[in-house]
């Protein structure tokens, strides 16, 4: 199937046009963090990373018109990213693995291919598709496949998906673990062991769905999905030699009434291979002016890997109500949150809950200062605080994009904690964060920030952040062009 | 009460105004009145003689001195003073936004359309300019009389990736959540999820993946969801399972292979491994695995229904084995307490059946062939 996908991808792109007017980008991240973690003897061990993201991208491989610009239809691109993530540091209490099956997660190196595949958009004014390795996002749930994903859309608002290929379940070599269904663990059996079997298995999956496109007042999708994977060795007696690793159907719905006054959701997910619906949400969002207020409610039920005992375990599900308001006036953005979670068990119901509070204000066109509270107690345990941040423009233009601009960021932060299990855990917290980012140059970014945190279990844990981006865009589009890093959280 | 009502009066008024991010600020230092220009019936196409012919925004659209002089003769003596001579102070940047007029006046669209209610004012300004739900009264499948197309990419610009660009020089585009009550207000990112997994491709309008991998999967903690010193109290997140950890992270890979370096918990599997502190310090605490529950709230069997996704981050299957499974199991029996994990009913129920159907294999890691009254639930 790899193959067959790898040796679809290069004739696609030796049938495409010849060059001209494509449009190239090309990222390169590189992220250097050390920082302490503790381990199970109350040590700060010291951990070093170095994680190096390359990405490649062609974009418009298709028809342009005479001014050299891409038409909407029968256009091809090409993007891949990978990660290489060279993990370092003291890890004392580190058990031999000899004689288990390999676990990435303990490799002190890792390469992944996140994701590279070939797509077309438009294609007769009505298809779309996906080949390759991709992320998908169905239904509030992560998966990657190798693999075909089509969207074909008909007249009268309704599109058709279908896709099918192997997960990417982190057995392969350039595999990432990162989106394989929890519940049967890379690693840590004996090879050949009924625990392990399983581990390596390739899976199978397919989906279909329809959904509707092109409606203001609805957007609606319904999709079904089924994983499999063939019984590994050693196998019982009186097994079957397939077995389905995730099946699972979703509905999802969104409208939108009085011109988006007023926006109802609801989504559901029932598990086949659980036998229950183990996702529902649904919620409402209104928007009057500058005032918005939302209320939702979810209900969660743990379903795991087809192959894992875990969803016999599972018997109860959670259910959460959730409240938000924000306001925008004068140079300010606020907002006010609040939620309760039910718990349950056999014997009843347990509740959390808490809430959180913060606005940030717009200090010139310089930056902005920010402060959040929150508080949280109930199940689990107790965590309330405050942080306030700020970022500033030093020099250059407003959104950081441009050669020459310099921002400087911070945070101070108090937090209260007390596990509600282990109340030997319990502190009250400081932290300070600083950060610059600087960009010498259009598409050249470079980050540095450092954190401190002192409470009663350490008089210092220290991280340090250093960060060095690169994006070119090659073609059309002038260079340089990214907004800041979503993590920054600034 | 009053001062509420007011401001809602207010910011509901407010909120339609044209965007300053699409309509830059304009500079208008002078004296008109469409007003009276229109009582005249002096058509709109009169002075904005470039209007139905124009197909970009970027066209100045602003009636020349000429065109004035057309009605209001110059003052030779005194040029400056003549009508029309402060149009060259006229300050009005192109919208950041596509727009062909020629489009629109072929499909018969009256200027007042989008230009309303200039017969009642006299400078038009930014309000005269449409905005996005105006757009979309037409841009949107249900107006079949005068549809238009509903791609986001019809008017905004974008980005070779087809992807909107969203860094202008008026500021960053965001959207109001007019159409999917998506306005990404300061808390949005910690609940995007419903926007996100109802139509992820909404979100593509103007994010690429690797957007979302910088924090789903990303190798450096955000700031706003991982707080200073998180992982001195991220168990306690972990536990009321709030923010969701699998939003981010997979439970057995990422959680695990951390927990099992730091020696947080014991990779052996072994009948000696369950729960046995690998270190000198145990993380749950005493009677966390006695046999009988009873009476204890923090008894590992309640936590487990309360949250199981806590105990997945730490453990493989393989701990629980250690004592639930029955004797002669291929997992074997020796050592094994048998203690029955299923949920009340399990026996004949929907999920039993369910699961016994799909994989059986699952059911075996506890159950043998033997056990015949146990996988009696299957369909024949």
């Amino acid at each position: 199937m790899r193959v067959f996908a790898f040796i679809a991808v290069a004739a696609m792109l030796c049938l495409a046009a010849p060059a001209r007017a494509y449009d190239f980008q090309i990222d390169a991240e590189t992220i250097g963090q050390a920082y302490q973690l503790r381990s199970a003897d109350d040590a700060l061990v010291n951990r070093r990373r170095i994680t190096q993201y390359l990405g490649l991208s062609v974009f418009n491989l298709g028809p342009h018109d005479d001014l050299g610009r891409p038409l909407p239809n029968n256009q091809f691109y090409l993007t891949a990213s990978m990660r290489f993530d060279a993990d370092m540091g003291d890890f004392p209490s580190l058990t031999e693995l000899t004689g288990r099956t390999p676990e990435r997660e303990l490799f002190p190196e890792k390469l992944d291919l996140l994701y590279a595949y070939v797509g077309g958009r438009n294609i007769a004014g009505a298809i779309d598709f996906e080949l390759g390795r991709q992320i998908m996002i169905d239904m509030y749930d992560w998966t990657s496949f190798d693999g075909l994903h089509v969207t074909a859309r008909a007249p009268f608002h309704v599109a058709a998906e279908v896709w099918g290929g192997l997960n990417v379940t982190g057995a392969g070599i350039f595999d990432s673990p990162i989106y394989r269904v929890d519940g049967v663990a890379l690693g840590g059996n004996e090879l050949g062991s009924l625990a392990a079997r399983q581990e390596e298995e390739l899976q199978p999956t397919f989906g279909i769905a329809a959904h509707s496109y092109g409606l203001r007042w609805l957007q609606a999708r319904v999709s079904y999905e089924r994983t499999m994977s063939e019984t590994g060795e050693p196998r019982l007696p009186g097994e079957p030699a397939w077995g389905v690793v995730d099946e699972h159907v979703g509905i999802t719905a969104r409208g939108n009434l009085w011109n988006g006054r007023l926006v109802p959701w609801f989504a559901l997910r029932y598990n086949l291979l659980a036998g229950r619906i183990d996702e529902v949400y649904a919620g409402a969002r209104s928007q009057l002016g500058r005032h918005g207020i939302s209320l939702e409610y979810v209900l969660s039920a743990p379903t795991f890997d087809g192959d894992s005992i875990w969803n016999v375990f599972a018997s109860q599900a959670f259910d959460d109500i959730r409240l938000a308001y924000d306001v925008t006036f004068w140079k300010i953005r606020a907002y006010a949150q609040a939620f309760t979670r039910l718990y349950f068990d056999d014997n009843g119901a347990y509740a959390s809950g808490g809430g959180s509070l913060g606005g940030r204000m717009a200090v010139g066109r310089r930056g902005w200062v920010r402060i959040d509270g929150y508080y949280e107690d109930g199940y689990g345990g107790l965590r309330a605080g405050v942080d306030l941040s700020t970022r500033m423009r030093i020099w250059g233009d407003e959104l950081g994009v441009r050669k020459g601009s310099v921002f400087a960021e911070g945070r101070l932060s108090f937090v209260s904690f007390h596990d509600d299990i282990r109340p030997e855990d319990a502190a009250n917290s400081f932290g300070v964060q600083a950060g610059l980012r600087w960009t010498p140059l259009d598409g050249i970014n470079l980050h540095g920030l450092i954190e401190e945190n002192v409470n009663r279990l350490y008089p210092s844990q220290l991280r340090v952040l250093a960060l060095l981006d690169l994006s070119f865009w090659l073609g059309m589009k002038p260079r340089g062009i990214r907004r800041p890093q979503p993590w920054s959280g600034f | 009460m009053i001062a509420l009502v007011l401001s809602l009066g207010i910011t509901v008024a407010g909120f339609a105004a044209p965007s300053e991010i699409i309509f830059p600020q304009q500079q208008l230092p002078i004296a008109f009145s469409h007003a009276k220009h229109l009582a005249k019936k002096i058509e709109c196409d009169f002075c904005h003689e470039a209007a139905p012919k124009s197909t970009r925004s970027s066209d100045n659209l602003i009636p020349t001195r000429d065109v004035c002089e057309t009605c209001h003769p110059p003052n030779k003596q005194h040029p400056e003073l003549s009508i029309g001579a402060d149009l060259a102070k006229v300050v009005m940047p192109a919208p950041n936004l596509k727009f062909d007029h020629a489009v629109h006046v072929d499909k018969g669209v009256p200027c007042t359309r989008c230009h309303a209610a200039l017969d009642r004012i006299d400078l038009a300004t930014r309000n005269q300019l449409p905005t996005m739900g105006l757009c979309l009264s037409c841009h949107d499948s249900r107006r079949a009389a005068m549809h238009g197309p509903s791609r986001c990419a019809t008017c905004h610009l974008v980005k070779p990736d087809n992807t909107l660009e969203t860094n202008l020089p008026t500021g960053t585009l965001e959207p109001s959540g007019a159409l999917r009550g998506d306005a990404h207000t300061l808390e949005f990112r910690t609940k995007h999820s419903s926007v996100a997994a109802s139509d992820p491709k909404y979100c593509a309008n103007c994010h690429r993946q690797q957007f979302c991998l910088d924090c789903h999967n990303g190798v450096v903690k955000p700031m706003d969801f991982h707080g200073n010193d998180y992982l001195d109290r991220h168990a306690i997140d972990a536990r009321k399972d709030s923010p969701r950890c699998e939003g981010c992270h997979r439970l057995q890979s990422f959680c695990l292979g951390c927990h099992e370096r730091l020696g947080v918990v014991d990779i052996r599997t072994g009948v000696d491994g369950a729960f046995a502190p690998i270190g000198t310090q145990r993380f749950h605490p005493v009677g966390w695995s006695d046999p009988v529950a009873a009476g204890d709230p923090n008894h590992h069997k309640w936590q487990a229904e309360r949250n199981i996704r806590q105990c997945v981050s730490c453990h493989r299957q393989e701990t629980c084995l250690q004592c639930h499974a029955t004797n002669g199991s291929a997992a074997g029996g020796a050592g094994k307490m048998w203690v029955n994990p299923h949920p009340g009913n399990w026996a004949g129920s929907a999920r039993c059946q369910a699961m016994a159907d799909r994989n059986v294999r699952v059911c075996m890691r506890c159950h043998s062939t033997n056990d015949t009254a146990e996988l009696s639930c299957r369909s024949p």
